[in-house]
């Protein structure tokens, strides 16, 4: 009966664990422009916290099995909720977690180009409160929502870097939107060599 | 930034099996007791109704962020009322706060709520120099997730009580009090910022 109950517990965490984290689809970096269909584009770009994230500030703890990873998905990355239209939500099924202060490749549908929602997860963790119920408690950092200029004829666009000034209480208290082109061009062109123009087409806010 | 700092935040109604009981001696600081003449330390009082939430008062966790190591004063919880008396230089909100509820003998229980915890909450405050600060007064308001969704609340910012009617009743409370009222520079504190209002 304990063993059947701790099976219980386990799957009950792992569960959690995923419809909060995996909650739709997490989209791939992108190794190469063969995946770039024509419904999807590759979104090049950045984001930034500053200051980053302190070395254990991140907790994650999602219990004693994480079979998907979830944390992986979490540490030190942003989330980003991508959705049709620009209507406040909180999630949504298409889902891309740029790590943090490094360059992004990411395919997304073009017609998923408003960022709904955003966060940084500084701490999350799964507990077993009863025999049927797991909670979760967490803490995050909101992130600015943006909106992505995509057009129809786009393979790749760069949308700039985004750096998201926090204070102690992890308010985002100032939101840049930089042009770091010549930079994200040079690791594009590296990484997937010369087969596409990245377009430049700097993000904005979404108010 | 717009932020979500009034989305309610689900109701974490938990079967935990303990909760850190609070003693209310020292003014609600379980652990060292303040030293009545360590003028490096500042009160911190504020007002939670829960008149409408699933269970009582009992406790609030009062966060310290920032650079230095976190760190949690547990305040004293009173009708309402609630306050510390010995709390260090820092930035502090109110993370977490708790109590009992149910029907006694059957299905009491504690409970605990989250005040917020994306990024900055109402409560928050910048403790640079020694003084009495003010959290703010608060309601709890529920709404109901219906058949399939968890419950929900907010904590409602309050007109009333005021700064001035809570101070009134936190400087009656310590100066009744056999273990508080040795805390006179809280207690003058109080009564100086009372003559502000």
């Amino acid at each position: 009966m304990g063993t059947c109950m701790d099976r219980w517990k386990k799957a009950c965490i792992g569960l959690a664990a995923f419809v909060t984290v995996g909650c739709g689809t997490i989209h791939q970096e992108v190794m190469s422009l063969g995946e770039i269909s024509s419904e999807t584009v590759l979104v090049v770009g950045r984001v930034e916290l500053v200051p980053p994230l302190k070395s254990g500030e991140q907790v994650l703890k999602m219990g004693t099995i994480d079979p998907l990873d979830a944390a992986g998905k979490l540490r030190d990355r942003a989330v980003f909720h991508l959705a049709k239209d620009a209507k406040p939500v909180e999630e949504t099924w298409e889902v891309i977690n740029p790590k943090l202060g490094e360059t992004f490749f990411f395919r997304i549908p073009k017609d998923k180009r408003f960022v709904v929602f955003g966060t940084v997860t500084t701490s999350y963790e799964a507990k077993v409160a009863s025999r049927r119920h797991v909670r979760v408690e967490r803490a995050e950092i909101l992130l600015p929502r943006l909106v992505f200029d995509i057009k129809p004829a786009d393979r790749a666009v760069y949308v700039g870097t985004f750096r998201f000034h926090r204070d102690e209480f992890n308010e985002v208290t100032k939101a840049e939107i930089l042009d770091q082109y010549p930079e994200a061009a040079a690791e594009f062109k590296k990484k997937l060599g010369a087969g596409a123009d990245l377009r430049k087409a700097i993000a904005k806010p979404l108010l | 930034m717009m932020t979500n700092r009034w989305m309610p935040v689900q109701a974490l109604r938990t079967s935990l099996c303990a909760v850190t009981l609070l003693t209310l001696v020292l003014g609600g600081c379980a652990g060292t007791p303040v030293d009545p003449k360590d003028e490096s330390v500042s009160m911190v009082f504020g007002f939670f109704d829960m008149a409408d939430a699933p269970s009582n008062l009992e406790w609030v966790s009062l966060k310290r962020y920032g650079d230095k190591d976190a760190r949690w004063y547990d305040m004293a919880a009173r009708e309402g009322l609630v306050f510390h008396i010995g709390i260090a230089p820092g930035s502090y909100q109110v993370e977490k706060f708790g109590g009992m509820g149910g029907i006694p003998l059957l299905t009491r229980k504690p409970y605990e709520y989250h005040f917020g915890t994306r990024g900055r909450n109402e409560t928050a405050v910048r403790i640079i120099k020694p003084g009495i600060y003010f959290l703010g007064a608060y309601k709890y308001v529920d709404h109901a997730g219906g058949l399939f969704k968890a419950d929900k609340f907010e904590m409602k910012a309050l007109e009333a009580p005021s700064e001035k009617e809570l101070l009134q009743r936190l400087i009656a409370l310590l100066e009744s009090d056999s273990e508080l009222k040795m805390y006179r520079r809280q207690i003058a504190l109080a009564k100086q910022r009372l003559a502000e209002l």
